[in-house]
C-alpha cells in the first residue's frame, strides 16, 4: 500500500466519523477539526479496522498526544507499511 | 510524613503514565466558597484520565484493541484523579485510583451527519480517599455508558451518559468497616469552540465549556457519616486557551461528592496547563 492509498483510506475513516466528506478533508487540517480527543479511542479502533498492521493501543495514545494533523496520521501509517 | 510519601508516589505514578502518551491537565485556582463564608480558598487538581461516566477529558490507555473484524473492542485504562482544596466546601477533596476494563461498540455514523455514538460496558476496582487519608472507599463498579459527538462547522458537542453500580466498603480507620453501595447516573457534556486555527499558528485560541452532573443514590453506607441517601454533584468549568497548552479557567462546584459527601458550593478562578 503506497502513501497515496493510505491517504485515501485515512480520509475515508475520518469522513465516516465526522460530518465532513472525503473531499473536504485536507492533510494539513488539524485532526480535532473532524473528531475530538473525546473520541480518539474510537478513531484508533476505526483506523485499525482499515489498516490491520497498526497497533491500536499505541495509535490511541499517540492520537491524544502527538498526532495533531491528518498528515501526521498518514505519515505514521505510511512508516508502518513502507519501512 | 506518610501523606507526603503518598503524594510523592502519586506524582511518580503520574509521570510514568505520561510515557504511554497520557494527556495531562493540571489546574490550580483561587476562589470563594458560599457555605462557610471563607473569603478565599485554593484548589488544586490533576485530571489524568478519561473513563466513561466521569468528567475527565484526557487519554492514556494500557489497552485499546478491536475484536476481529467486528465493531466491538476492549480496553484497559487505569486512571487517577486528585481534587484538593484548602476548604472542604470548595472542592470534593478526594484522591482516587481506578482500573477500568471494558468492552466498546462503535455504531455507524448517524444519518444526515447527526454525529457518532459509541457504547461502553465496563467494570473497575476503585479506591477513593479523602485528603487526610483517614476515610476510604473501596469498591467494584459496573457500568454502561454511551458517548456521543456532534461536529458542527464552528463547534463540537460531546455528550456522555449511562448508569453505574458500585459495591464495596467504607474504611474509617478507627471505626468498623461499613458496607458501601451506590447507584449513579452521570451526565457529561462539553462544548468546544473558537478553534479558528491550529497550534502551528500563533493566533490559536479556544474555549471549552465542560459540565458534569452526577446523581448518586447511596443504598448502603455509614449513615452516621452521611445524612442523606441521594446526592447531586455538579461541576462546571469554562476554559479559555490562549495557546494549546495554557489557559484561564472559571470553575463552579455544587453538591456532594465521594468519599465524604460534604456540601460544596464554590466559584474558583485559575489557570489550566494542558498537554
Amino acid at each position: 500500500m503506497d502513501k497515496k492509498e493510505i491517504e485515501v483510506k485515512v480520509k475515508e475513516v475520518i469522513s465516516l466519523n465526522s460530518r465532513y466528506s472525503i473531499e473536504e478533508i485536507n492533510p494539513s487540517d488539524p485532526l480535532d477539526k473532524f473528531i475530538t480527543s473525546f473520541m480518539a479511542d474510537r478513531l484508533a479502533r476505526e483506523l485499525k479496522r482499515k489498516f490491520d498492521k497498526i497497533e491500536t493501543t499505541k495509535m490511541t495514545n499517540d492520537l491524544y498526544s502527538i498526532l495533531k494533523k491528518v498528515s501526521d496520521v498518514i505519515d505514521r501509517i505510511n512508516s508502518i507499511y513502507n519501512k | 510524613m506518610k501523606h507526603l510519601i503518598l503524594l510523592v508516589l502519586i506524582f511518580v505514578l503520574s509521570s510514568n503514565v505520561k510515557l504511554i502518551g497520557q494527556e495531562k491537565i493540571f489546574s490550580v485556582g483561587y476562589g470563594k466558597t458560599f457555605i462557610t463564608g471563607d473569603s478565599s480558598t485554593f484548589s488544586f487538581s490533576i485530571d489524568l484520565n478519561r473513563i466513561p461516566g466521569r468528567s475527565e477529558t484526557s487519554g492514556g490507555y494500557f489497552i485499546n484493541e478491536v475484536i476481529g473484524d467486528s465493531q466491538w473492542g476492549y480496553y484497559f485504562k487505569p486512571s487517577m484523579d486528585i481534587n484538593i482544596g484548602s476548604s472542604i466546601s470548595s472542592v470534593p477533596n478526594n484522591i482516587s485510583i481506578a482500573l477500568p476494563i471494558g468492552l466498546s461498540y462503535d455504531f455507524s455514523k448517524l444519518n444526515n451527519n447527526m454525529g457518532i455514538i459509541s457504547l461502553y460496558i465496563e467494570g473497575a476496582p476503585e479506591a477513593i480517599s479523602d485528603r487526610s487519608f483517614k476515610n476510604f472507599l473501596y469498591y467494584f463498579s459496573l457500568g454502561t455508558y454511551i458517548k456521543y459527538e456532534f461536529n458542527a462547522s464552528d463547534f463540537l458537542f460531546d455528550f456522555q451518559t449511562g448508569i453505574s453500580d458500585a459495591n464495596g466498603s467504607r474504611n474509617q480507620k478507627t471505626l468498623r468497616n461499613d458496607y458501601y453501595g451506590r447507584f449513579t447516573i452521570p451526565l457529561y457534556f462539553k462544548i468546544t469552540g473558537w478553534e479558528a486555527t491550529n497550534n502551528k499558528n500563533k493566533s490559536f485560541r479556544r474555549i471549552q465549556f465542560v459540565n458534569t452532573l452526577k446523581y448518586n443514590i447511596i443504598y448502603s453506607d455509614d449513615y452516621n457519616l452521611i445524612d442523606k441517601k441521594r446526592y447531586f454533584y455538579f461541576n462546571s468549568k469554562f476554559d479559555f486557551y490562549f495557546t494549546p497548552n495554557f489557559g484561564f479557567n472559571v470553575m463552579y462546584n455544587y453538591g456532594n461528592e465521594e468519599p465524604l459527601f460534604k456540601k460544596n458550593n464554590s466559584l474558583t478562578f485559575g489557570i489550566t496547563l494542558a498537554k
